[in-house]
């Protein structure tokens, strides 16, 4: 996967007819991608709307998705309360026969961690998943209306649930085992941990070379210093968490990296619940269509810094599934 | 095959009313369809070998009394009776639910299937048996169950209690539709407690004196129903027994006794095992009746019994009141107060315990 | 990070475990039973709401089989019930793949089915773990063998299992086998919810389907007949029934409905967010008829009321004699502030002397002056300048009440103040905690629970939708914390200590959602109080004291509360500068008085 300007996204798929689904919620990089091909007014576009919640609101970016997206595009999701019926609308669209061997790009800048996973799951169960490309538009600034010291995305945890396509394999004889993929929040994963109260833990965090960059990997294992702070401040007493590092930048590479640490724990369910980037939450969901004993599980926030979240840069990781020999096992 | 032999008039009303889909959980499948298919492949299957698995595999070999494909026609017939089904208002029928009358249906023809492997718990086989039928009745297992439970209350304990019918629920969504299990399973009940009748009677091996000893009683009890009607305007099942003397004058083989090392043969009576079973089925009359009044509720049973001669000229009426739910409420119940968990509550405890709070 | 393991319980007497890493002598060692364990004990439906942190996963492994042998000094075989405990975890047995199923015609049946795999597959894993002293090594194995032929495979069997599994092999003669058998049939279960995942279309389920009457009891009947249990009821403890799905709750309910058998009962917890008490035939399950209730939460009334404080101190006494702090009063080892105390005191003295002066009769002087004293004293602190000047959230009563009637509130803070008061020491012994590090630890729980410091409040909305409903939430519970503090404030004010309100009218649904989310953060509780006019009973919304100190509130004893109207609320949600301007210019009574529709502060009945 290699990262690119927006700028060049239209040449990079000039000589292909492919279908654009660009996730649309309330970052203001929603639209970046499909800004870069405003030009393209072939281009058949659609925009997927992640499940509404009374907290946030309407998306305020949808507007401007038909502006420049055109009469022709396609807006799912709109309604759709909870992920099984955003998937039903996706899975409806995609099936059509003009649809059959069209190459996909998918912009996952502004899916949630939840619709991701669980649209990696439909993709791979419709076998479809080596015609798709993810983009994911990278943040110039996060948190660009608070002081640094003060920075936040988002905060507290409302419900904690498995990913659809994902429920993992939790039998009644085994001793659970959760895995925290850290972040950047460390009271929202502090949170899951408390509420799940597991026999074993691990908190897992980026590498120094497979984080976006070295102070990312900083930040991100200070946050999960953060949260064994958090875990002792509460008083949540287990033996000492284990860890392991992952890829936040090459979704293959933290799919590896999973696959090799949970293997080693078959006798247990296994919970991950991924809290860093969105290219690591996709390494989590192609570890669990590897091994369908890992349960997925997503924590929703209770709120979002709606009015500073990210400024979008002008670059954009590219992360193409072809070429990729993608394990997908039996339960 | 979408016929079914010998077909009840229950059956000819679902056929008729089985036509409108949207009354039914899952509207691409022919209820009908499935339930004739299902009838005809038990025909086909097990009905010929229930007597003889009933016979052979249950913990007491006997000779038990018809459960073949008769007593199951006679099962639905008997439940058409107490719905006040008949031809003349096939059309117009609506006491039971489309949807209802398949799970009816369904539930009468497996009910007592399971006796095919024993006597024993064959109630609780019900389930098991629908299984081996998956594919025949819309390949929903979870349907299939629901079914079950209507049947399996049919007969036996639940966990040790008689009260079978209490452990379903009084309403039940299936889909959009709504069941009432207890009501299904009160008629199922009823309608296989009164369907007794000369048919299932072992009539030649009777006469003959081949029968194992303790199956006779049961096979006379049989042969002694001339008649047993229910009306649906009077709500009374009427039953005309007729004894001849020879029946009367001597014990009948009921059961084998075991003390110890010792067997001996239970006996009986004739009309004492009448009688026994004129009070079971009044006791099953007032039980059915707590989970389908609103609906229908057999007010009474009024039996005849008859001696007669060889000639069928009557020697004695027996004078066997007509049992039903009459009289003012005696206290023999013993009185609220007096209830365990209650004494508590009441006069000097509960004011004492008031006072003790102020 | 080895942050409170048995070492740590040794060295830190407040440290929290969550009840499923304790081992059994140290449950018992910890456990401090309220009134209502013994209820718990006996045969019948039980539900036990508390939020979470308030102890009843505590109660509920007390009395699983090895900690309820070692509190009774008996063996297996003389319990008076056998406890077979399951924790419901999150994401557990409520995959968002049910959704499909909840859909579906008979969906209830495989929901029922997914329940009773868990409680069997815990239940054979708590005989594996327990129940070995009922039989000799050598009849354990025919026993078993004997059970699974003729009992458990039977019941598979008429459940549709398929007896030709690899599962039926002739060695089936420990309970490890049994429970692979029913791992197997929840794996299969699995499989197929995963199958449902993508696919809308209706696949037909060809498992077994296990139920309550026709498996689960006749199964346990069986196994106290083979004496592999002990002759005596099963409880099945189901912790954390929230986090069943909304189908699942309806079958529990369905199991609740049928009432006790005298052998097996189900006790329930719940964290307040139960979703339904309705069966899967829709009807409700009521209390007492089908079961009973213990409501942790109801600080105001019942047991709770008068032995929460008692229970504390039960519970600090013996975690202190745990680390070998030995006869040590729970007031001297968490003092109050000396001179705070003193200086309140000598206000109860000047309010008790001038009501003296002028009194009316019939007035309670000495009990009203001691309840106002406090808040008198915290209002004159207020005209000081803020150094050196600041109330002290000391002593141990204050903590007892700042923890708003769960326990844990005061074991987690407890636990801090000591490591705290350990480092001052310099490694010392701790004998006490000093009130200033009771009151910094106080503090800054209070600023852990709120979100965000409350002196940046959201600017007043054009529309309602503009406002999103955690900010809502957020504008009332600072609104409130400001209306509460100036009643405090107000001398003339006859009532000075509020902490809860009730609403007058009916809420809408919006106001409900916005004060549900409340309850679930911790900034409220509920409870109910009887009406004024003797018909029912209404709800109450008690403010967690743990925000005294954001609120400059006192948080002793029980206060009044106020009367409100949904619209008060919506605008104090919507408008809360408004109404803090409101508030500053009229006052506490004066902004209330500007509601027609408002009544006054109101008493509670039990005072």
């Amino acid at each position: 996967m290699n990262s690119f300007l927006l700028s060049e996204l239209p040449k990079k798929f000039s000589n292909s007819n492919f279908l654009l689904i660009v996730g649309i919620g309330f970052d203001e990089r929603s639209l970046s991608v499909l800004k870069a091909f405003s030009n393209n007014s072939q281009l058949q576009v659609v925009g997927l709307l992640n499940p509404t919640r009374p907290e946030i609101g309407p998306s305020p970016f949808i507007d401007q998705f038909h502006k420049l997206s055109g009469s022709s595009s396609t807006l799912l999701g709109e309604g759709c309360e909870s992920i099984v019926g955003t998937i039903d609308a996706l899975q409806s669209f995609l099936l059509q026969d003009t649809l059959s061997g069209v190459d996909i790009l998918l912009d996952i800048t502004s899916l949630s961690h939840e619709l991701l996973v669980a649209m990696v799951g439909l993709l791979a169960s419709e076998r479809i998943i080596n015609r798709v490309t993810l983009a994911y538009t990278s943040a110039e600034e996060y948190s660009y209306n608070t002081t640094k010291d003060q920075q936040w995305l988002s905060r507290g945890v409302t419900d904690i649930r498995s990913v659809l396509g994902f429920p993992g394999l939790m039998l009644p004889s085994r001793k659970s085992h959760l895995i925290i993929m850290a972040g950047f929040e460390a009271e929202r994963a502090a949170e899951v941990i408390s509420r799940y109260e597991p026999a074993a833990l691990t908190i897992a965090y980026g590498g120094k070379d497979q984080s976006v960059s070295e102070q990312h990997h900083h930040s991100n294992k200070q946050y999960a210093e953060e949260i064994r702070h958090l875990l002792s401040e509460n008083s949540f007493t287990t033996e000492e968490p284990a860890t392991f590092e992952f890829s936040c930048i090459d979704p293959f590479k933290t799919c590896e990296y999973i696959c090799q640490y949970i293997s080693e724990l078959k006798g247990e369910n296994v919970v991950i619940c991924p809290l860093n980037t969105k290219i690591s939450t996709v390494g989590a969901a192609l570890a669990g269509l590897r091994f369908p004993w890992l349960q997925i599980c997503y924590a929703q926030p209770s709120e979002y810094n709606l009015h500073g979240y990210a400024k979008p840069s002008d670059s954009v990781r590219l992360i193409p599934f072809s070429g990729h020999n993608l394990v997908i096992g039996e339960l | 095959m979408t016929d079914i032999p010998n077909s009840q008039i229950l059956e000819r009303i679902f056929q008729a009313h089985s036509k409108d889909k949207s009354k039914f959980p899952r509207m691409p499948n022919d209820y009908y369809v499935q339930y004739a298919n299902f009838v005809n492949l038990l025909r086909a299957d097990i009905y010929p070998q229930v007597d003889a698995g009933l016979a052979s595999n249950s913990a007491t070999p006997g000779y038990y009394t018809a459960h073949n494909a008769e007593h199951f026609d006679e099962v639905v017939r008997y439940a058409g009776d107490l719905l006040g089904a008949s031809e003349a208002n096939r059309d117009s029928w609506d006491v039971l639910s489309p949807y209802e009358l398949y799970v009816l249906l369904v539930a009468i023809r497996i009910h007592d299937v399971g006796n095919l492997e024993g006597r024993e718990q064959h109630e609780k086989k019900c389930f098991k048996f629908l299984n081996m039928y998956e594919q025949a009745l819309g390949g929903d297992r979870a349907e299939l169950k629901v079914i079950a439970k209507i049947a399996e209350a049919h007969g036996g304990k639940i966990n040790g209690n008689k009260d079978t019918i209490h452990f379903l629920n009084p309403q039940e969504k299936v889909g959009n539709i709504t069941i009432r299990p207890r009501l299904l399973a009160s008629i199922l009940r009823f309608a296989d407690e009164i369907c007794e009748s000369r048919n299932r009677a072992a009539t030649y091996a009777l006469k003959r004196g081949a029968l194992p000893p303790h199956s006779e009683i049961y096979h006379k009890y049989a042969a002694a129903i001339k008649s047993s009607h229910y009306g649906s305007s009077e709500r009374r099942l009427t039953l005309e027994f007729q004894l001849e003397v020879n029946d009367v004058i001597r014990k009948w083989g009921k059961a084998i006794l075991k003390t110890g090392d010792e067997v001996s043969l239970e006996e009986d009576y004739l009309i004492d095992e009448i009688l026994d079973r004129l009070d079971k089925m009044n006791r099953e009359r007032k039980y059915c009746n707590i989970y389908s009044r609103g609906v229908y509720a057999v007010e009474s049973i009024r039996a005849t019994i008859r001696v007669v001669d060889d000639e069928l000229d009557t020697l004695e009426e027996i004078p066997v009141p007509e049992l039903m739910d009459a009289g003012y409420p005696d206290e023999d119940n013993g009185k609220l107060r007096d209830k365990d968990g209650l004494r508590a509550y009441c006069g000097e405890a509960l004011a004492a315990k008031m006072k003790d709070r102020t | 990070m080895n942050t409170v393991g048995v070492s740590d319980l040794a060295t830190n007497p407040f440290a929290v475990k969550t009840p499923e890493n304790l081992k059994p002598q140290e449950l018992v060692d910890l456990f401090v039973p309220y009134p209502e364990y013994e209820n718990l004990q006996v045969s019948g439906h039980q539900f036990l709401h508390g939020h979470r942190g308030s102890g009843k996963s505590m109660m509920l492994k007390m009395m699983t089989p090895d900690a309820q042998c070692l509190t009774r000094g008996c063996s297996v075989k003389e319990l008076p019930y056998y406890g077979s405990y399951l924790s419901i975890k999150a994401t557990d047995i409520n995959a968002a793949e049910y959704v499909r199923i909840e859909n579906e015609p008979s969906g209830f049946i495989l929901s029922e089915h997914v329940l009773i795999t868990k409680l069997l597959g815990s239940l054979f894993l708590s005989i594996k773990k327990h129940c070995a002293s009922l039989w000799t090594e050598q009849d354990s194995h025919s026993k078993i063998k004997e059970f699974a032929e003729r009992v458990l495979f039977k019941r598979l069997s008429y459940a549709g299992w398929e007896s030709s599994s690899p599962q039926t092999q002739p060695s089936l003669s420990k309970p490890q086998d049994v429970i692979d058998i029913f791992d197997y049939i929840h794996a299969e279960t699995a499989r197929y919810i995963k199958r449902r995942a993508f696919s809308r279309e209706y696949l037909p389920y060809a498992g077994p389907l296990l139920g309550f009457q026709d498996v689960l009891l006749p199964i346990i009947d069986e196994l106290r007949q083979y004496g592999l249990l002990p002759d005596c009821p099963v409880f099945f403890l189901l912790d954390d029934a929230d986090n069943l799905s909304l189908q699942q709750t309806k079958v529990l309910n369905t199991w609740v409905s049928y009432r006790s058998t005298d052998n097996t009962s189900l006790k329930i917890s719940t964290q307040m967010n139960y979703k339904t008490y309705r069966t899967t035939s829709g009807i409700k399950i009521e209390s007492p008829h089908d079961y009973s209730e213990i409501n942790f939460t109801s600080v105001y009334t019942g047991s709770v009321k008068e032995n929460y404080p008692k229970l504390v101190e039960k519970i600090v006494e013996k975690r202190l004699l745990m680390v070998g702090i030995k006869g040590v009063n729970p007031r001297d080892f968490f003092p109050a502030d000396l001179v705070q105390e003193e200086a309140i005191q000598r206000i109860s003295e000047e309010l008790k002397a001038r009501w003296s002066a002028n009194s009316t009769g019939g007035y309670r002087a000495a009990d009203d002056a001691y309840r106002l004293a406090r808040p008198e004293y915290i209002r004159r602190l207020s005209g000081k300048s803020k150094q050196g000047s600041r109330y002290r959230y000391a002593g141990f009563d204050q903590l007892v009440h700042i923890s708003s009637g769960i326990i844990r509130f005061f074991l987690e803070p407890a636990a801090r103040m000591f490591a705290d008061q350990l480092k001052a020491n310099n490694g010392l012994p701790v004998t006490h905690i000093s009130p200033s590090i009771q009151d910094d630890e106080i503090r800054q729980q209070c600023d852990n629970l709120l979100i965000e410091k409350f002196d940046e409040m959201k600017g007043d909305a054009e529309t309602e939708e503009d406002i999103p409903s955690i900010d809502k939430l957020r504008n009332i519970i600072y609104g409130l914390g400001c209306l509460f503090q100036a009643h405090l404030m107000d001398e003339e004010a006859s009532q000075r200590r509020v902490f809860s309100f009730i609403i007058s009218d009916t809420p809408p649904k919006n106001l409900e959602t916005i004060l549900r989310s409340g309850v679930r953060f911790g900034y409220l509780y509920e409870d109910t109080i009887g009406k004024k006019s003797g018909m029912g009973r209404t709800k109450l919304y008690v403010l967690s004291r743990r925000l005294a100190p954001a609120f400059k509130l006192d948080p002793m004893g029980f206060s009044n509360y106020l009367s409100l109207t949904s619209n008060f609320l919506l605008d104090i949600s919507e408008r809360p500068n408004n109404f803090v301007n409101r508030l500053k210019t009229r006052g506490a009574r004066g902004v209330l008085e500007d509601s027609p529709q408002l009544s006054l502060i109101e008493d509670f009945r039990n005072e």
